[in-house]
């Protein structure tokens, strides 16, 4: 019974994933992936913040979210045209004039320098096109906002809403068996202009 | 029996973290999503509704020719300065400039080579901040690949770098020497070594501004304030700011603009370039 049902719900998996994947062009498949990638970094920000989780499992978190970025949180290398390496310092939020390691910035959630507070991202996210930048590699920005909700007096309020554009790397495409390609995205630096609220 | 029901119940939970994620992206603030819609987020999006091949949201007016005027005028910055115009003065001077894009049928084109970026920048020299304006434009490599390339640097002479005012002497007589006192005017003395040249030498400061950073002289901050100049619209020259506010009329927007001859771009290029 329990193996019918196990069995059921794998298939009903299965046809749900393809069924929406052969809806989407070759364009908004990488978009897709993009929104699923940045998706899980809001998802991990919110754990991060998150007390009621074992200091463990938050540090999990870190990592898990900086594995999300190029270079995974420390410095990375890109080739260039003339395929020499690029090198880079670790992935970087900028706040107009100051500017961050991600790695920091994930830090000083987790030790609750900004309060203790929820992050949620918008399902509001603007794509440009994607630009080639070298052989097999691509770049794109994502714009969205990112809402900062903060527990007061018993209920939750809107801390600051910022719009964000976080650059995207679009490296290393992988064939799959069937032949398709996709190409994993990696995200980059964070541009902050202004906060609206 | 147990680790079956351990097996479903993690399959149950992988199933639905998907959506729980999306659940929780869900934007309760329906005025946020309208102004997020509405905003230029990026250039590609100014170019597109620049161009007419997207509209802004609510600007569609059921006429064509009016949406068109309509989307236009929301690339305004509405809060700009009118140089002291008053009102009816420059929605005319608005009006005119829309009518010169639509009339010519202009397109904005991002590749242009009449479209630059000013980009003021803070650097580090000898410990201390300065800073510095460059000068970038696009340009394109190959077939669907295109990089942002500097074409001018200024402000070198305000941050201390080079010094156009002190000329310096090199002895009439030093030929004779076989310029020996080269040695100790450029050694003992580096902060003249720009007083050197001839008057009518002419500094190119992209060059000293690439050495300095190729040496290790110089170091990059940060980007304080960008701003695009485009003279691709017959008759005027524009530029696009981005603007940080809470509303649809935010984005990169026409902060200034003006009607300029032909005579008068090559005169504000070259202005772009120097001092």
């Amino acid at each position: 019974m329990i193996k019918n049902l196990v069995t059921f719900l794998i298939c009903a998996l299965a046809v749900f994933t393809t069924a929406n994947a052969q809806d989407l062009s070759p364009n908004e498949i990488t978009k897709q992936r993009v929104q699923d990638v940045f998706d899980e970094f809001i998802y991990h920000l919110s754990l991060i913040s998150n007390t009621s989780l074992t200091e463990f499992q938050r540090q999990n978190e870190i990592k898990a979210a900086l594995n999300l970025f190029i270079g995974n949180g420390k410095r990375y290398t890109v080739f260039n045209e003339f395929d020499e390496k690029e090198y880079h310092r670790p992935v970087t939020m900028q706040m107009v004039t100051s500017r961050y390691s991600m790695k920091t910035f994930l830090k000083d959630i987790y030790n609750h320098r900004y309060g203790k507070f929820v992050i949620e991202a918008a399902d509001v996210v603007y794509f440009d096109n994607v630009q080639k930048r070298s052989d097999d590699c691509y770049e794109a920005t994502a714009y969205y906002m990112q809402k900062c909700l903060e527990h007061i007096n018993g209920r939750w309020v809107y801390r600051d809403i910022t719009p964000q554009k976080m650059k995207i790397y679009l490296d290393n495409v992988v064939t799959l068996l069937d032949g398709s390609l996709i190409i994993p995205p990696k995200l980059g630096d964070i541009y902050i202009n202004a906060k609206r609220l | 029996m147990i680790k079956i029901i351990k097996q479903l119940l993690l399959l149950v939970i992988f199933s639905f973290l998907p959506l729980c994620i999306s659940a929780q992206a869900v934007f309760p603030d329906m005025t946020m999503e309208i102004d997020f819609k509405a905003q230029v987020k990026s250039m590609e999006e100014f170019q597109a509704r620049f161009n007419g091949t997207e509209r802004k949201p609510g600007t569609d007016m059921g006429n064509d020719s009016l949406t068109r005027v309509n989307n236009l005028i929301s690339l305004f910055d509405f809060k700009m300065d009118k140089g002291g115009l008053s009102k009816e003065a420059f929605y005319k001077k608005v009006n005119s400039f829309v009518d010169s894009v639509i009339i010519t049928n202009t397109k904005f084109d991002m590749l242009s080579p009449l479209l630059f970026s000013e980009c003021k920048c803070k650097f580090f020299y000898k410990g201390k901040g300065v800073r510095i304006t460059l000068i970038l434009q696009k340009e394109i490599l190959e077939k669907n690949k295109y990089r942002w390339s500097l074409v001018g640097v200024k402000g070198l002479s305000e941050a201390g770098i080079i010094s156009t005012t002190k000329i310096y002497s090199i002895s009439p007589v030093e030929h004779e020497i076989n310029f020996i006192g080269l040695q100790d005017l450029f050694n003992e003395n580096p902060t003249h070594a720009f007083g050197y040249k001839s008057k009518d030498a002419c500094i190119d400061q992209l060059s000293v501004l690439l050495t300095l950073i190729q040496e290790k002289a110089i170091k990059f901050d940060i980007v304080e304030e960008q701003v695009f100049h485009y003279l691709g619209i017959p008759g005027f020259v524009f530029t696009i700011k981005e603007i940080a506010r809470s509303g649809g009329n935010s984005g990169w927007l026409i902060n200034s603009f003006s009607q300029m001859t032909r005579k008068e771009k090559s005169n504000y290029i070259k202005q772009l370039y120097e001092k």
